[in-house]
């Protein structure tokens, strides 16, 4: 309701004023971390040391490396966090409106990758396979903001994610277990998904119930439901049936050819197949939601329900089918959980990922392909974390594992601009 | 075709809660029936005992909001409470047990507790009593329907719990308490038994385990939250040990801060193996489980804790990866839990710490089962002579953890 109200000054503020102070603030501050790593680097570092980069052969034992890349780290560092201050600078004092989520893209992998570097310095590191690592911590978020984009552009507060993943992971880890195929547990978990946000759709779209308790309801329920269930009946199955379990994770799907490339290939062709499924789906969604009619229609119920009504579109009954099917989207990433990155289901093994992924999702301001940058912010953050805990580094543990968060906080909060939700989002339709 | 799924919808969704329903229903009823009602039964059946009233006293609201919860959870406890057997008899002795996060079957140091529980009820005879506790909130709220209730002695799991026990058995003075995982320090409450473990030493087995297995010099754990003494115990024990073996072997770490976050326990263990690592030590519930059933998968040489996870993880041998568990880093609070049962009905009860040692047979490691080819008898016996040194001192650990 607020973002209604207060409309009218969003988009007087989105006008020139705001941006030029924009430029200044991310050039500046562009600087500011550009200085602090060299100067943590340089303090920390012994200049003499060197940090190797491994490059795998694609199916060879890690130590037969196809190529092995040392960097002195010092230098390094100076050299691409000295062009990063500059380019900074450069914004800052010319106002370059357009070079902004560039720049800030640019910002945080080159930042990322000198803490790599600085956290493997004097040994080696398989880059490869922390990318690789990327984009499939990104599937679970990345499919989570998809489901969330579909209802919010239909105007739909969907805070039920978390809970409809985990509902997703559940029944879909039950139906694989029992019926031995890991993918009609993933069918499953789809449908489940959809029954799951259904509840959301009937709750808050037919009895106009908030859309907030209702998204709270269903993640309670979720976390209860899926836990009795463990307990009741996945543990006992498994302990008396266990050798007859058939099912298993999903399959690594290495793409013939491609999967040999070097580099490319584990980044983007060796992976299961909820992760090529999602590749597919943020570029198919970004088609759908503005080429297609279903698309101008989704938006246009979310943006101005009532006009959307007075050319003839059915508001309510589009917003249930819309929150219905991003229901099977995040079914699918429940599924990732339980039946693709493991083969097993514990008690709220989603972890709050259902609520990054709605983080992503204004991250990339409502659309499919933002809310992929998004999602690649905090998983890399996230994969990066992983890497360089298993290396003896200077930071402490609990800011590497804070580090996911808080980019995602400064991010949100700082660098990207104000985000614009749609309009009518949150606000149940009633006709006439 | 709206209305359809809508019903359709409200039917599958309410199944579930029906269920749950269903077989709180049946709790209330055996548990009438039963010798001993439980606290819950008895305030869900709506009975004035003096049971109900002492706990309105205290927390009028709690014993009823969870009573529906644990009647569905006593039932199976209650069916087998009468069967008292010889040794010294304690059928008139009320035993509970709160577990952390978690269930009483879910291949934890929960289900290893519940182990010693139902031991003490079939050996002792103890009437036995449990919750599964739901989320880390529901701690005061569960120890209090069994503190509140007439037990002579109430049982928390985990280190988490500790400041709960601590706050209970202030309030009851009355009334015995024991705790997994936590120590009080110098002055512990005069009725509280801390059952602690040197989860270093069980990490100084593997440690040794993985040193002799590993051919890449490289080896890899995945703990669970950091901050968790326990966790840090086995993972520096861990290290340790490898390093005894060979002082120049390369042993990474990764803590996770969860216990239930198997697939970043699965995606830790794939970036160690990266860079080299081959044997990998999951020290951290499930989120570990997760790492070791990844590094299996991966080829990778796994070690299991807490309890064999050759039975648990790796479903008694047919997973896949199942031939890759070389051991497991043992901690027997089944026998700490009964041993404290144990106590109490032979009217001994002391608030002195319990510490599991190689010595007294708190810690220990598994048999290699399946991968019986790679722990040759050389390796074994070197381990067992390590597990010799530990147990007469002989060897240190050298981990320091508070």
């Amino acid at each position: 309701m607020q973002n209604t109200i207060s409309q009218p000054q969003l988009q007087a503020g989105a006008n020139v004023p705001r941006g030029v102070s924009r430029a200044r603030i991310v050039g500046i501050i562009g600087v500011v971390v550009a200085a602090l790593l060299i100067s943590a680097v340089v303090l920390r570092v012994d200049a003499t040391k060197f940090s190797t980069l491994n490059i795998p052969q694609p199916g060879a034992p890690p130590n037969q490396p196809l190529a092995r890349i040392p960097l002195p780290t010092v230098a390094t560092v100076i050299v691409l966090q000295g062009l990063l201050g500059l380019v900074g600078l450069y914004i800052a004092l010319r106002q370059r409106m357009q070079w902004i989520t560039l720049y800030v893209s640019t910002m945080i992998g080159l930042a990322f990758f000198t803490i790599l570097l600085w956290a493997v310095a004097g040994s080696s590191v398989d880059l490869v396979d922390v990318l690789a690592r990327v984009v499939r911590l990104a599937t679970p978020i990345t499919l989570g903001a998809l489901a969330g984009l579909i209802c919010e552009r239909s105007g739909v507060v969907n805070i039920a994610i978390e809970g409809t993943m985990l509902f997703g992971a559940c029944i879909g880890f039950i139906v694989a277990m029992v019926s031995g195929s890991t993918t009609l547990g993933v069918l499953a978990a789809m449908l489940t998904g959809s029954l799951v946000s259904a509840l959301h759709a009937v709750l808050s779209v037919n009895f106009k119930v908030d859309q907030i308790i209702s998204g709270t309801v269903i993640n309670l329920l979720a976390v209860g439901v899926t836990g009795y269930l463990r307990g009741s009946f996945i543990i006992g199955y498994e302990q008396r049936n266990g050798a007859d379990i058939t099912a298993q994770a999903l399959p690594v799907l290495r793409i013939p050819g491609l999967s040999q490339i070097p580099v490319l290939g584990p980044i983007f062709f060796s992976h299961q197949p909820i992760t090529y499924i999602m590749l597919i789906l943020v570029f198919a969604i970004n088609l759908l939601l503005f080429r297609t009619v279903w698309g101008l229609r989704t938006r246009a119920i979310g943006e101005h329900p009532k006009a959307a009504d007075t050319v003839g579109i059915q508001v309510n009954r589009m917003r249930f089918w819309n929150v219905v099917a991003s229901g099977l989207i995040s079914g699918l990433a429940g599924a990732w959980f339980s039946l693709e990155s493991t083969f097993r289901f514990d008690d709220v093994m989603t972890n709050g990922r259902g609520f990054i992924a709605l983080a992503a999702m204004i991250f990339g301001k409502w659309t499919p392909l933002g809310a992929f940058g998004g999602a690649l912010l905090f998983s890399s953050a996230d994969a990066l974390q992983i890497k360089i805990q298993g290396f003896n580094f200077g930071l402490p543990r609990q800011f590497l594992q804070m580090l996911p968060y808080l980019v995602t906080l400064v991010v949100l909060a700082g660098i990207i601009g104000r985000a614009r939700p749609p309009a009518a989002v949150g606000q149940p339709y009633e006709k006439g | 075709m709206r209305k359809t799924l809508i019903n359709l919808l409200l039917t599958v969704l309410l199944l579930p809660i029906l269920a749950a329903c269903g077989a709180a229903g049946d709790g209330t009823s055996t548990g009438g029936t039963a010798s001993g009602a439980a606290a819950g039964s008895a305030a869900a059946s709506g009975a004035p005992t003096p049971i109900e009233t002492e706990a309105a006293s205290v927390a009028a609201g709690v014993a009823a909001t969870t009573a529906a919860t644990t009647a569905a959870e006593t039932t199976t406890a209650e069916t087998t409470e009468t069967s008292a057997a010889g040794g010294a008899d304690g059928s008139n002795i009320r035993v509970a047990l709160v577990t952390d996060v978690g269930k009483v079957n879910d291949g934890t140091f929960n289900q290893f507790a519940f182990q010693g529980l139902q031991r003490a009820e079939q050996e002792l005879g103890a009437q036995i009593d449990y919750i599964e506790t739901q989320q880390q909130g529901d701690y005061e709220k569960n120890l209090e329907q069994f503190a509140s209730g007439d037990y002579d002695l109430v049982i928390g799991v985990g280190f988490l719990m500790g400041d709960a026990i601590k706050a209970a058995a202030s309030r009851h003075p009355d009334v015995n308490f024991a705790i997994v995982d936590f120590a009080y320090g110098d002055n512990p409450p005069a009725n509280v038994k801390g059952l602690v473990f040197q989860e270093d030493q069980a990490g100084y087995l593997a440690g040794t385990m993985a040193a002799l297995v590993s051919q890449s010099n490289t080896i890899g754990v995945v703990g669970g939250i950091e901050e968790v003494p326990a966790v840090k115990k086995f993972v520096q024990g861990y290290e340790a040990g490898a390093k005894a073996q060979k002082p120049d072997i390369s042993v990474r770490q990764v803590y996770i801060p969860s216990f239930t976050d198997p697939a970043a326990g699965g995606e830790a263990a794939r970036s160690m193996i990266a860079e080299g690592a081959d044997v990998i030590f999951g020290a951290g519930g499930q989120t570990g489980s997760g790492a070791i059933q990844e590094a299996a998968k991966q080829g990778a040489f796994v070690i299991g804790v807490d309890q064999d996870e050759y039975t648990t993880t790796f479903r008694g041998g047919s997973t896949e990866g199942a031939d890759k568990i070389v051991t497991s880093a043992i901690k027997r609070v089944d026998n700490a839990v009964f041993d404290t049962i144990q106590s109490v009905v032979e009217g001994n009860f002391s608030n002195e710490l319990y510490v599991g040692t190689v010595e007294n047979g708190g810690i220990d490691y598994a048999e290699a089962h399946d991968a019986s080819a790679v722990v040759t008898a050389d390796i074994k016996a070197k381990v067992d002579e390590v597990k010799e040194g530990l147990t007469n001192g002989s060897i240190q650990t050298g981990v320091q953890v508070q």
